[in-house]
């Protein structure tokens, strides 16, 4: 028996162009004989893998970034990626289907997704909802991945936000960071995540680290001041920072209240402060400061530091990046009940695949993460309510 | 209602089959026309292949159209060649198939020309060995459903005699509302005895449709979590990707979602996945229990309507990188119509079992998807162990009836690995790969039941009724909304927004 050249060509990741309204149809007539001559012995053994739809929006310069990045991604975590190239240069609508196949273990078969690319120029965006929508695969979960740095256009995420299971962006390399998120939320892209979140999963375990074992609840109530700081940058690389700091004043159980005027600053080489707000504590008022330090490693929006205080017990508890061992955090208390630190814990920055991995193997809704994001937004002035 | 039992053959013990067709004419009023060509004649080419027809059969087409015997068999072989689900046509089994293929020009409201009928059903009898009996089937447009059965009794065709049977199929719509259907019933059981009327619905006729009694009554694990105790919530998904092709904007004017699709395959659907065990499996045994479904569907007031049912219409859009017309911008649509193309409505059954329980209904045209669901979603466990409120949902059964005919379960699973992560999982079964065999068309299986006198799954008077009943009284409701209850959503979209307002909290609508 010959094998299709179409199939062949289709198992080993080539792009097969086809009609949008065939895309359903053309991928069911090459998986049903690709399962077949597999069967027979003429191609690979294969197993056919979903685990979502990933739907992915993405501009055509970033296209060959995000390419490789997904090919990896389909290893980890085979799912029918829908990667969508927005590119001025194209005009109508062009679609193309390819197949990811990859060695899970040496003598088992091979685990295969499927790619659905979409090609189209900005006046036809409007038609990817009614394109998209058809091709969700059900009972499993749908991401829409934003990639664009600038916003969806109007009833764009309206139309598919009200099925997707979660949408993601990464606002900190976001031309328009404010324009992206509010388009977002009010097209009902939710629940919304950022990566930010998933880059930052180190600190939040570092600080984390610095409260086991407490014995006694009250000294997280003594707590009234939260800083940090981050290596300066844009207005999107201010977000790792707001939402360290939002997701640790939840923690303690802060309210967000007010915005603070910034008064003039006292010059420091080291810092500048660039926002402060106010919460309303447990016990009392509480303040977050957010606060940048010049790039020191090429890497604006890069985290740098946590501060914990509680000026009434003459503590702190501080996270930090040390400038010699950037790969690790210092783990630091000053408070007389805590004698087993400083610590050093692992913290190097995760790789782009690791985040994404992270970002979708995690549950959709995460009411912690979302609660984050929304009084981050409020604290870099992005949203005018918390949430 | 006719209890019937037919004598059991102990010889057809172990054949799978309580009898075989006898002979028999197959009569086809509307033998022109685009259900004939595109299933009816399909499926009785596809029986006969099968040597399911009994060797005394004839068909004989029946319509307006003045035509020769052989211009009508060589139009039914393009559409058998075209639309049979077995591919290409086998012509050994068409030569024998079509030599018993006749026509019969007809005007339907001319009494001579019924006269002229049954001279031709006598020789058809002589010549063939029909034995004078006769299966009507009209598939017409809904205005003859009484006047053709009126006609036939006056020439006396639907009599039955020294064991000679009559029956007659009709197609849906049967009527328009509670009051038109009641009217038709009424004539028609003037004319013959409930068991010689089969009222198709075709859907019943689907495998996987036929399968929730298997599934349910046949399973030991299913049935005693079928509850208002163990279920949250019933959502039953009938979605189209069509429009108006193929000249429908007439016809769908005058019927409208709930018409066209809720009152029969939906609630017929419904029916099914609500009823209690029946006493025996047997044809009146089942629809008494789905007729009691029905029955406790309480028709819902103005006010109710206001909050459970959202009808809406589509508008221009994209499917698929195609531009979809607007629904007021097909042929034969009027520019200002308020014929409702989507409805999702929630229910509840006044009985024992399902008190509580919603039964979400959603249907609609120019839908992103071709795809017919009903998902059972089953309660939380009591306890809540794992404190998460981020936890996907636990478990839904779903039946898919169309297409990749099966059903899966969704649970939750541990994920692999250190953290204690849960994620849904789900185990799948298909009719394509599980059985190796393809599936017959619904068509095949009624009419294979009609021609043998099971009415199992043929719709009965009663069901009819009260299925008009309940949505009489939302098509009542809704025209009381005037046009400003209608919305709209864009072709190619899950139907209007307005649709999530139905849903009680912590539930929504599923994406197919």
């Amino acid at each position: 028996m010959t094998v299709d050249a179409d199939v062949r060509e289709f198992l080993e990741g080539a792009a097969l162009a086809v009609p949008p309204p065939a895309i359903e149809a053309t991928l069911a007539a090459l998986w049903r004989p690709a399962a077949e001559e597999a069967q027979s012995g003429d191609l690979p053994a294969f197993t056919r893998v979903s685990l979502g739809t990933e739907v992915v929006v993405t501009s055509a310069v970033r296209a060959a970034v995000v390419g490789s990045l997904w090919n990896q991604v389909s290893a980890e975590h085979p799912s029918r990626a829908i990667l969508v190239l927005v590119d001025p240069a194209a005009g109508s609508l062009q679609a193309a289907v390819s197949a990811a196949c990859h060695l899970a273990a040496p003598g088992q078969p091979q685990v295969c997704s499927e790619r659905i690319q979409l090609r189209c120029g900005p006046a036809a965006l409007p038609q990817l909802p009614g394109t998209i929508l058809p091709l969700l695969e059900p009972d499993v979960p749908a991401t829409l991945w934003w990639d664009l740095p600038t916003a969806p256009p109007p009833g764009f995420g309206a139309k598919l936000g009200r099925v997707l299971d979660r949408c993601l962006t990464d606002l900190t390399y976001a031309a328009e960071p404010a324009a992206v998120y509010q388009a977002l939320r009010s097209e009902e892209c939710e629940p919304l995540g950022d990566l930010a979140w998933f880059r930052a999963a180190k600190w939040r375990e570092g600080t984390a680290r610095l409260f086991d074992g407490l014995a006694d609840a009250a000294t997280l109530q003594q707590i009234e001041r939260l800083e940090v700081v981050s290596a300066a940058g844009g207005p999107g690389e201010l977000l790792p920072a707001a939402l360290l700091a939002a997701w640790a004043a939840g923690r303690l159980g802060w309210q967000p209240a007010a915005t603070e005027e910034l008064g003039p600053q006292v010059p420091d080489a080291d810092q500048t402060v660039v926002s402060r707000t106010r919460w309303q504590r447990p016990g009392g008022a509480g303040r977050v400061t957010l606060a940048t330090v010049p790039v020191a490693d090429g890497r604006p929006g890069r985290l740098q530091r946590l501060t914990l205080e509680a000026p009434v017990a003459d503590a702190s508890w501080q996270l930090e990046r040390l400038h010699d061992r950037p790969r690790e955090l210092r783990v630091e208390a000053h408070h007389a009940a805590w004698c087993r630190l400083p610590s050093r814990m692992p913290a190097s920055r995760p790789e782009p695949l690791e985040v994404l991995l992270h970002a979708l193997s995690s549950p959709p809704v995460n009411q912690t993460r979302d609660a984050a994001l929304r009084q981050a937004a409020w604290i870099l002035g992005w949203d005018g309510a918390p949430g | 209602m006719d209890h019937a039992t037919p004598l059991a053959n102990p010889f057809r013990e172990g054949l799978g089959r309580a009898t075989a067709p006898g002979p028999c004419c197959f009569v086809l009023f509307g033998a022109t026309g685009d259900l004939c060509a595109r299933k009816l004649l399909p499926a009785l080419y596809n029986l006969a292949r099968e040597g399911l027809t009994p060797a005394e059969f004839y068909v004989l087409g029946v319509s307006r159209k003045p035509q020769s015997d052989l211009q009508w068999r060589t139009a039914m072989q393009q559409a058998v060649a075209k639309y049979s689900r077995h591919q290409p046509l086998d012509p050994a089994v068409w030569e024998a198939f079509a030599q018993r293929l006749g026509y019969q020009a007809c005007e339907f409201g001319n009494p001579a020309q019924y006269a002229d009928l049954r001279v031709r059903l006598d020789d058809i009898d002589r010549r063939w060995g029909t034995a004078g009996n006769r299966l009507f089937y009209l598939a017409v447009a809904p205005e003859f459903f009484a006047s053709i059965p009126s006609q036939l009794g006056a020439v006396g065709l639907l009599g039955e005699s020294g064991g000679r049977w009559t029956r007659v199929v009709v197609e849906k719509p049967f009527g328009t509302d509670l009051t038109s259907a009641e009217a038709l019933s009424t004539h028609l059981r003037g004319l013959l005895r409930e068991r010689q009327i089969y009222r198709i619905d075709h859907y019943l006729g689907k495998e996987t449709v036929q399968n929730i009694l298997t599934l349910r009554f046949g399973n030991a694990i299913f049935e005693p979590l079928w509850d208002r105790r163990y279920i949250e919530a019933v959502q039953i998904t009938v979605a189209e990707t069509v429009g108006m092709e193929g000249r429908r904007g007439p016809f769908y004017e005058r019927a409208g979602a709930l018409r066209d699709m809720v009152q029969n395959h939906m609630m017929q659907l419904l029916s099914l996945v609500a009823m209690e065990p029946p006493a025996a499996w047997h044809a009146e045994a089942i629809r008494d229990e789905k007729a009691k479904v029905l029955q406790a569907l309480a028709p819902l007031s103005a006010e109710q309507v206001a909050t459970q049912v959202v009808r809406g219409q589509y508008t221009r859009g994209y499917l698929l990188g195609e531009e979809a017309l607007g629904y007021r911008e097909e042929d034969g649509v009027a520019a200002d119509s308020a014929t409702e193309t989507f409805v999702a409505l929630r229910t509840e059954l006044r009985t024992w079992r399902w008190s509580g329980v919603p039964f979400y209904l959603r249907h609609g045209k120019r839908l992103p998807k071709r795809a017919s669901e009903i998902a059972v979603t089953f309660r939380q466990p009591p306890l809540a162990l794992f404190q998460n409120p981020d936890d996907p949902s636990g478990n839904t059964l779903v039946l898919r009836l169309q297409p990749d005919e099966g059903l899966s379960l969704s649970f939750l699973s541990k994920v692999p690995g250190m953290r204690l992560q849960r994620r849904q999982v789900k185990m799948d079964f298909n009719y394509g790969s599980a059985f190796g065999t393809a599936s017959p068309e619904a068509y095949e299986r009624l009419i294979l039941d009609a021609l043998i006198g099971d009415s199992t799954l043929f719709t009965r008077d009663d069901e009819v009724q009260y299925a008009w009943r309940f949505v009489s009284s939302l098509l009542d409701g809704l025209a009381a909304q005037g046009p400003a209850g209608m919305t709209t959503y864009e072709a190619g979209t899950w139907g209007p927004p307005a649709a999530d307002r139905l849903l009680l909290a912590d539930h929504a609508w599923r994406r197919l």
